[in-house]
């Protein structure tokens, strides 16, 4: 990144299990709330899990119809809700016709999601592919009137990590005036929660919903499905400067790597996702004692946490038992190809807050995963450096930096 | 790992120029996907057993366009251990989704596959492709719709301007033309069955520039970027849309020159051909 032109976020929008405004999910997350309840919203009977952490009804941007938007897939209105709180809190909302607005959205089931909502309603896109024209990006820029280029991107549960760099280059390229950039999943479907629980991948600890998500515990069994989706302004350093408009950090550094091992069990290699950890470091120019908080992926599967906790404390070396990290999973569930997006707000809402959000339901921290947790409470910090690990199915490893500015 | 290419500045403020190394393009039909899914390696050794079983059908025919790729111009093993790699298929999955509604609503919940989620989601190709050949940059999946040939031009040419790996394999895939699939009770449209249609793969290996590069050159230019803003939006009307057929045409046809497509995304893409074949220059 050219000096005055790194990539500072200066808006966010979100819709999480734990609200749909930036308010309401910071307080969340400090406070240990957990947003996983048991669901309801279709038959789960004969589901093997029966739980998830699902968004509550989707706020209708302004200027939108609420008919019209009543009637467009969950996806699309969490895209649009998104977008539209993000832009507005970075003071571009009347601005956006007259800009290049460039989206990268993380979107990794959009196709899956739509052909099953429109089966349950008696409808044929699946056969049908007359009837699959535009993608939601698309319908997004066409609603919202973007004028600069936009694409979706899929590294499974990494996808918002990735996202994020592409609209970092995006803006070093000149591509764009700002770049919108996120990811959003409506994964609670009956089929995806079928689909996740027969692979044994989730809790099925249906009868306490919100003791399931138990990152690095020793009881943990799976992960618990979550939706929603954030969404970020990105703008260049000097951009927002002439503005004279607050930032929330500076995304300062990216790494991804692939495992090469298996479509769904992460490598117990830990060495692919510690490169990944170790080029977003470099990129940024952080050592690791210089982070104050990191965001793990730790989706409170067995193998999966034990495996990433390797790679702490193989980047971290000594600083492994000082650098304070949490999983904020154990409270929103796991947000599959959204995940990215909203553990990178939770570290926005650590650094803006000074506060670290907690690993809930850390009752008896795995001997396997011996890492400085932040267990069961917030933790007050004043944050500098926030690191978030996003690593995915397909062996995707991802690390984001984020910077105090 | 040393390249055997190196980055060079980008041509102009906001076009993404690259050289094209490697290419292999397949054309299968449906009858022949269960022996392409028993495929062997590029350097003559088996896959796992079963490696390709669950996969997607773009899946597999985007895998073996890779491997044609690598055994058409001979490239090394190990040569892009470091490389990225960037798929966009288009309606990923749709073949067994519909299967996988239609036993949900015979049979419910347990009726699902495990190998659902993984194998049909926008990463499972990419992901299939690391995999298969031990690449251990990034590797992530674009778009999924009928405009995905655009979009991973785009975001391979962001991933290969941003210089932290050596090159990008890029994989388009999709059926040919995309056919109606049939339903009990859904009446026809006058689109294909899935037995008149093919999958249809390009795979492209693409390097930064190097002075002595060789190859035909690929540039691409957002609509709307900087000092090209209003030329290249008035130039887009004219240029044919790219696509995955289009591409794989020219790519097919020896006495292509030069192409200049429309990005449905945005944009442009330039492909100039400097030499009759490719196939010399490895």
């Amino acid at each position: 990144m050219t000096e005055g032109a790194a990539a500072w976020i200066t808006g966010a929008g979100a819709v999480t299990p734990l609200g749909n405004s930036y308010q309401a999910i910071a307080d969340g997350f400090l406070e240990g709330r957990s947003g996983v309840r048991m669901v309801t919203e279709f038959d789960v009977s004969d589901h093997p899990s029966q739980i998830a952490g699902v968004v509550d009804p989707i706020p209708c941007p302004v200027d939108m119809d609420p008919a019209e938007f009543s009637r467009l897939h969950r996806l699309e209105q969490v895209i649009l809700s998104c977008c539209q709180a993000a832009l507005r809190d970075a003071d571009y909302w009347n601005d956006r016709d007259t800009l290049r607005i460039g989206l990268v959205l993380g979107l990794g089931a959009e196709w899956l999601e739509v052909w099953e909502a429109d089966a349950n309603q008696g409808g044929n896109r699946v056969y049908d592919p007359s009837l699959n024209a535009n993608s939601m990006v698309r319908e997004t820029c066409r609603r919202l009137k973007f004028s600069g280029p936009a694409i979706s991107v899929s590294a499974a549960c990494a996808s918002g990590n990735y996202a994020l760099a592409q609209a970092r280059q995006w803006l070093e390229l000149g591509w764009a005036d700002i770049c919108l950039a996120g990811a959003c999943d409506m994964g609670v479907t009956p089929m995806a929660l079928a689909g996740f629980g027969n692979l044994r991948a989730l809790s099925r600890r249906n009868d306490q919903p919100q003791a399931a998500s138990r990152p690095f515990d020793k009881g943990r069994d799976g992960f618990v499905m979550g939706e929603g989706g954030a969404v970020f302004v990105l703008e260049p350093q000097a951009r927002a400067y002439r503005r004279g408009i607050s930032a929330y950090a500076e995304v300062a550094g990216f790494g991804a790597s692939s495992d090469a091992y298996n479509m769904v069990i992460p490598s117990p290699d830990p060495e692919p996702a510690t490169a990944a950890m170790r080029q977003a470091l470099a990129d940024a120019g952080i050592d690791p004692a210089e982070i104050d908080y990191i965001n793990a992926h730790a989706t409170s599967t067995p193998r999966g946490d034990a495996a990433e906790a390797k790679v702490l404390e193989a980047v971290l070396g000594s600083a492994v038992h000082s650098v304070p990290v949490s999983s904020t999973k154990s409270m929103t569930g796991h947000l599959l190809t959204a995940a990215a997006a909203v553990e990178a707000l939770a570290c926005l809402i650590a650094i803006d807050r000074g506060a670290l959000p907690p690993t809930i339901n850390l009752a008896d921290p795995d001997p396997e995963c011996d890492l400085c947790h932040v267990a069961n409470q917030a933790r007050s910090q004043k944050v500098r450096v926030a690191v978030s690990n996003s690593f995915g199915f397909g062996g995707s490893n991802t690390c984001l930096v984020l910077k105090a500015v | 790992m040393k390249s055997i290419f190196e980055l060079s500045p980008l041509v102009a403020e906001t076009t993404v120029a690259c050289r094209l190394a490697a290419y292999g393009t397949v054309r299968a039909v449906p009858a022949s996907l269960p022996g392409l899914r028993q495929m062997g390696g590029p350097y003559g050794d088996p896959l796992p057993t079963s490696f390709l079983k669950h996969s997607d059908e773009q899946t597999v025919v985007g895998l073996a366009a890779v491997f044609q790729a690598v055994r058409r111009y001979g490239l090394a093993e190990g040569a892009f251990s470091e490389w990225g790699v960037v798929a966009g298929p288009r309606l990923f999955g749709r073949l067994a989704v519909a299967t996988a509604l239609q036993r949900f609503a015979a049979e419910g919940a347990w009726g699902v596959s495990p190998h659902l989620i993984p194998h049909r989601s926008l990463h499972s190709l990419s992901g299939t492709v690391s995999q298969a050949l031990e690449i251990r940059g990034p590797n992530f999946g674009v778009a999924g719709g009928l405009e995905s040939a655009s979009e991973t031009m785009l975001a391979a040419a962001a991933l290969l301007a941003e210089g932290q790996v050596p090159g990008v394999w890029v994989i388009l895939t999709g059926w040919s033309p995309e056919p109606h699939l049939e339903k009990p009770g859904l009446p026809l449209t006058g689109a294909p069955r899935p037995a008149e249609s093919v999958y249809a793969a390009v795979a492209l290996a693409l390097t930064t520039l190097v002075s002595d590069a060789e190859g035909p050159l690929l540039q691409i230019t957002p609509a709307g970027a900087g000092w090209n803003r209003g030329s290249l939006l008035d130039m887009n009307t004219s240029l044919p849309r790219f696509s995955l057929e289009l591409l794989q045409e020219e790519l097919e046809t020896d006495t292509m020159i030069s192409a200049n497509w429309r990005l449905a995304c945005g944009g442009s893409l330039e492909f100039e051909r400097v030499e009759s074949s490719a196939e010399n220059r490895l």
